[in-house]
């Protein structure tokens, strides 16, 4: 039975509007049009922001408003609390007030002498029941007329938001009065604001917004949507797709499935450290940018206090998918150390699932604020859902959110919040500082994505097959397929597999390149991978950026000891790229590493920081030996060899700690004219990457050269040989090998340069040589630098008397902190003494000292003396061999011969071998070219 | 309409009751006099007029203090309803706004609480005026009869008068002037003969002539009023009655949102 019935109803009141003493009568609308029917003996809550019409409704019911338009039925006495102390007669008694109010309320004295007791006794006012009541305190008047009110009988209740006068107490005994009037058949309407207050007594509720109704239908679902949506109106937006609806409210996403909430508390929100202060999306400004379509919301939110700004997109794909998006913007000189995305969901739900797992939430929450994560085995899968439950008798729908490829660095959490709370929570950390994420001023970027997808409880089939799928994406079929060779594209990374052994790790494979003061990573960018056959792939790798940056890979495998890597990129404008790499990394069971020109043991390399490196090599061809078990392979033999025409300084590392990896890296040397990268398509690299688990072929790389030529160039280009009267200079690579009669003098390095260039020492082995000129006894090379713009011209010459005359300029073509530089000649360990004419001379030590990456063991350091070229700064290195090695003097000038020092050291066991120096300090220097060195070195046998 | 609002009314006669008598109790609630003021208000009066009139002005009129308060006595209820019952929505919002009550119990409930004083003020002033002229025993129920009419007319009156003060506030400005000026143009200090005959018609049209002509017939004269007179009372209560409540009730979903 129908008691209230609203058809159409309008309420219209006059205002008198007065500015600057015009006067305006308009009409506002308090209710536009209301339809509703309530039943006997239902408990409606009837909710709204202030000024929704709320209390208008309930006037209507009351029949003190009639409608200007429509139709308001009303069958019942009604009676309630609509205004506090309404009704009282402020100079009589509680007792004569009561039964006035009684009397008003349509009882007859003799009813009204029978509640009477009922009503003081309630009312509990002691003895002021018979004082006036405008001596009683807000919370008597309260208890009064709440207790006439509920005992006169109403056949309907209705109750205003005055609720809050009545202390603790009081609101709980009148609960438990209107929840026996409920029991009796009442029907009880009510406009609180305590929505928490309404659901224990309401099954139903009625959302009011600017005299409309909003929603009307459970009060779970509709009380959540009003809180969802209340607020400023500026930062609110709401997408709707069938079944799906998202509520962006000020900071928060709450999502709706099935007019159900299955978010809790502020829903999905970011929270961004910046130093050391949390700052939440809900502190933010918010305002709506664009929802013309119900299927897209963009919004920015700004921290004013900081001077960031995040936009947020979230958009409706389907009806059971949503991405959700956040970028920051930084607007002033501050970092973010980290930015979080969290997303709490009712505890309703019951267990969680990633991609490999699944189980239930502890049951309690154990702390009072603080979280309790749990563990997940999985969480750079970026896969996580939550499941299980139901929520006033409609079962949750499974919500799994999946994290896109391109922003593979996030580590993800789920657990249970603080009982504060009591919300299921999932949560993305990002580190900017470590995820190469870098917030650039007053531009967007983006930190997460996420795609959102729902299913109902039942649809646990395509939940699997959504999870299969996942799987399949991030581990997928191999994509490339060749005998004992399988190559797998998980999730930003390329595995490398050898006979099922995983013999890369991290990425696999990884590009760099530096664009003014950021550096790109291909495991940053999106990726795109297009499988092309059995033994080919093709990867797009798009950086969200301006300039465009594309690069695509083209994996193809000839053979399964074959793998061809080439990289192409494409740019949409000139730009000036640095420090391009390309890296491959292997796993750690490596122990020795293998270049053409010989191989070691990775224990004996120096050692910097935590990793062993050799990185004196400008090698066209890099790798490690194959690593065998009884004759039976663990991880094949790798060289990693170029072909492109760009000349590249080649790296080999091994890192024990952090990552762990055994590195493969080739840098491209930044010269001079290739100093601008035009626009459009080139080519960045030209690769092979060989595999032999052929035992045999381990120590021969250059039988494995044969097979696959190397490049003429490379091998000739850089080295070459001058010959005159007895003295014969290799010229390789930046290392001069000098022989007398056929005996060598020199040992490692032999003549060398070296500069010392933000705190390291980067010798002239490790830069790329041309030989521009070459004759019989005359040589001129240009040797370019990796990370250091830098260019040595060589000039050496041998001339008579058992001469080499040589001279080093330098250039640098872009402003660069130069500290040093040296030109070094490297001698046999066989010479025992030194000597400095005039000045100083002694023996070498016999011992070497041990290894330590650290400075050599400098037996003598002294100015080089006066400007005159030949004759000062000179010294004799007085070698007196055993058996015919003739004596050696360097003798130098520097352009700048204040700055000038030569020293004589002795090297660490690495080397083991007698060094002869001059150095100069360069003392940031601006010059871009000037001629650093000039000497000559003198045999006397 | 009309009747089933009536029916409202008697269904809540409970709440008019209760209301008229809060008001009745309010009015002389801390007062030491109490129900007495119901007498003594008009007998000051009467004793001013008396004096005016019999020392000042010489007018001959037999037992004039008698006459006067025959006539006096009436008009006290007669403004001092219209003057409550102009105020008693503006006053009473309160109770609109708690109670589902048909609205007008307010203004009658102020005509009831004023009639009620009327009442208890005839309790103590009759006996005087049987005392006086014993006769006028046998016109008593002739005397509750006029004194129903004035009632209904009063209620009318008020009706319309209460709702119209909502939306026009100078209406309770000018009530105080207003029934001054009517009590000097009724015939109460003097009788209505002593008007000169061309002005008499103007008499007609104060409809509140018959019921205090018809008082200081039954009361003072010890006469039936004459039959103008009677159908006066009838006409005017009937009108007052019907226009009041036409007034109120068109009027009336219009004040619930003034208030």
């Amino acid at each position: 039975m129908k008691v209230i019935r609203f058809k159409d109803a309008w309420e219209i009141y006059k205002i008198k509007f007065t500015l600057d003493n015009k006067v305006s009568w308009e009409d506002f609308c308090a209710l536009k049009g209301i339809s509703f029917e309530i039943g006997k003996g239902e408990a409606v809550g009837i909710i709204g922001e202030n000024g929704s019409g709320k209390t208008t409704v309930l006037k209507l019911i009351a029949g003190m408003l009639k409608p200007d338009r429509g139709e308001v039925t009303v069958s019942g006495r009604v009676s309630g609390l609509l205004e506090l102390g309404a009704g009282f007669q402020p100079e009589f008694t509680g007792k004569e007030n009561i039964y006035l109010n009684a009397g008003l309320f349509g009882l007859s004295r003799k009813e009204t002498e029978e509640k009477y007791d009922e009503i003081v006794d309630f009312a509990s006012l002691g003895k002021f029941i018979n004082a006036p009541v405008k001596c009683y305190s807000q919370g008597m008047f309260f208890r009064l007329a709440f207790s006439i009110a509920i005992h006169v009988d109403p056949d309907i209740l209705l109750i205003d938001d005055i609720f809050a006068v009545g202390d603790i107490y009081a609101q709980r005994k009148c609960f438990k009065k209107i929840l026996e009037l409920k029991e009796k058949g009442a029907t009880i309407i009510f406009a609180l604001q305590d929505i928490e207050m309404l659901k224990r007594i309401c099954t139903r509720s009625i959302f009011l917004r600017e005299g409309k109704i909003i929603k009307d239908g459970p009060i779970s679902s509709v009380s959540n949507y009003y809180m969802e949506t209340v607020g400023d109106r500026r930062g609110i937006a709401i997408a709707q797709k069938d079944a799906l609806g998202i509520i962006f409210n000020n900071g928060t996403l709450a999502l709706r499935w099935k007019e159900e909430t299955v978010t809790s508390n502020s829903g999905g929100h970011s929270i961004m450290s910046i130093s050391g202060r949390e700052y939440l999306s809900t502190m933010a400004d918010w305002q709506v940018k664009k929802s013309d379509t119900d299927q897209e919301i963009v919004a920015i939110g700004e921290w004013p206090d900081v001077g960031v700004r995040q936009r947020w997109k979230i958009a409706i794909l389907n009806e059971r998918e949503f991405l959700w998006e956040i970028a920051i913007q930084v607007l002033g000189g501050i970092s973010i150390d980290k930015a979080d995305t969290r997303i709490f969901f009712t505890d309703k739900y019951k267990s969680w699932l990633t991609l490999c797992n699944e189980n239930a939430f502890p049951e309690n929450f154990i702390h009072e604020t603080e979280g309790e994560a749990i563990s997940i085995l999985d969480p750079d899968n970026g896969l996580v859902g939550i499941k299980g439950g139901e929520n006033s008798g409609i079962k949750l729908p499974v919500v799994v959110f999946d994290r896109l490829q391109d922003y593979a660095r996030t580590a993800c959490q789920l657990g249970n919040t603080g009982a504060d709370i009591s919300s299921r929570f999932i949560h993305y950390q990002v580190f900017p500082a470590t995820s190469n994420i870098n917030f650039i001023k007053e531009k967007y970027t983006r930190y997460f994505l996420s795609k959102a997808v729902i299913f109902e409880p039942e649809e646990s089939d395509s939940l699997a097959d959504y999870l299969k799928d996942a799987k399949r994406s991030i581990s997928g079929p191999p994509v490339i397929n060749n005998g004992s060779l399988r190559i797998f594209c998980k999730n930003k990374r390329v595995e490398i597999y050898w006979q099922d052994k995983l013999i890369t790790s991290g990425p696999g494979m990884n590009t760099f390149f530096r664009y003014e003061d950021r550096d790109y990573s291909a495991i940053e960018g999106c990726w795109e991978i297009i499988k092309k056959n059995n033994d080919a792939v093709v990867i797009n790798i798009n950086w969200d950026n301006d300039p465009r940056f594309i690069q695509t890979w083209t994996l193809k495998s000839q053979s399964q000891e074959l793998i061809s890597w080439d990289i192409e990129m494409n740019i949409d404008k000139k730009v000036k790229l640095r420090n391009k790499q390309v890296e491959l990394t292997l796993c750690t069971e490596y122990e020795k590493w293998l270049t053409f020109d010989g191989s070691g043991d990775f224990d004996k390399l120096e050692k910097r920081g935590n990793a062993v490196i050799l990185g004196k090599y400008t090698n066209d061809c890099i790798g490690v030996a194959g690593v065998y078990k009884e004759d039976s392979v663990v991880c094949p033999g790798i060289l990693l060899r170029y072909g492109d025409e760009y000349p590249k300084s080649s790296y080999i590392f091994k890192t024990m700690e952090d990552a762990p990896a055994t590195t493969l890296r080739f840098v491209e040397i930044d010269r001079k004219e290739k100093f601008y990268t035009p626009p459009g398509n080139y080519k960045y690299f030209t690769g092979k990457i060989n595999i032999f688990a052929d035992k045999e072929r381990e120590n021969e790389p250059e039988r494995l050269s044969l097979d696959n030529p190397r490049t003429e160039k490379h091998v000739t280009g850089s080295s070459g040989k001058i010959e005159y009267d007895g003295v014969t200079l290799f010229f390789d690579n930046g290392k001069g090998k000098i022989c007398w009669k056929g005996t060598e003098l020199t040992k490692g390095l032999g003549l060398y340069s070296s500069v010392l260039f933000k705190d390291v020492w980067r010798d002239s082995s490790q830069a790329f040589w041309e030989i521009e000129k070459l004759g019989k006894d005359k040589l001129v090379a240009t040797g370019y630098w990796p990370y250091i713009p830098l260019t040595q011209l060589w000039e050496i010459s041998i001339l008579d008397e058992a001469k080499i005359y040589f001279k080093v300029t330098k250039e640098i073509w872009e402003e660069a902190a130069l500290k040093r530089m040296q030109v070094n000649l490297m001698l046999s360990d066989k010479y025992k003494e030194w000597s400095v004419p005039e000045l100083a001379c002694g023996k070498f030590p016999g011992k070497f000292k041990e290894h330590d990456g650290l400075l050599w063991d400098r037996l003598w350091s002294g100015k080089a003396g006066s400007p005159i070229m030949i004759k000062k700064c000179k010294f004799k290195g007085g070698f007196l061999s055993r058996g015919s090695l003739p004596s050696v003097i360097l003798d130098c000038a520097a352009a700048d011969s204040q700055a000038c020092y030569s020293i004589i050291e002795n090297t660490d066991d690495l080397f083991q071998a007698r060094v002869l120096q001059y150095e100069v300090d360069l003392n940031q220097k601006t010059d871009f070219r000037n001629e650093c060195f000039e000497g000559q070195i003198r045999i006397i046998s | 309409m009309v009747l089933g609002r009536l029916g409202k009314i008697y269904f809540y006669r409970r709440a008019l009751w209760e209301m008229s008598l809060k008001q009745f109790k309010a009015r002389y609630e801390n007062s030491i006099l109490g129900v007495a003021w119901a007498v003594i208000n008009p007998l000051l009066i009467m004793l001013a007029i008396t004096f005016v009139f019999l020392y000042v002005f010489k007018a001959e009129i037999k037992n004039f203090s008698f006459f006067v308060l025959s006539g006096i006595f009436p008009w006290f209820f007669f403004s001092g309803a219209l003057q409550e019952a102009t105020f008693s929505i503006l006053g009473q919002q309160s109770i609109l706004r708690q109670f589902n009550l048909p609205r007008e119990i307010l203004p009658l409930s102020s005509v009831l609480s004023n009639f009620l004083n009327f009442f208890f003020g005839w309790l103590i002033i009759y006996p005087l005026f049987i005392f006086f002229n014993p006769k006028i025993v046998l016109l008593l129920p002739l005397f509750v009869l006029v004194s129903l009419l004035f009632f209904f007319f009063v209620c009318g009156l008020s009706l319309a008068l209460s709702v119209l003060n909502v939306f026009f506030r100078d209406i309770g400005q000018l009530s105080g002037t207003l029934l001054m000026f009517w009590l000097w143009v009724t015939p109460v200090f003097y009788s209505i003969d002593m008007i000169p005959e061309r002005f008499r018609w103007i008499y007609n049209f104060n409809p509140v002539v018959p019921y205090i002509a018809s008082y200081q017939e039954v009361i003072f004269n010890g006469h039936m009023p004459n039959l103008s007179m009677s159908i006066g009372a009838f006409f005017w209560a009937f009108i007052s009655l019907t226009s009041g409540l036409w007034v109120f009730l068109s009027l009336e979903s219009k004040i619930l949102k003034r208030i």
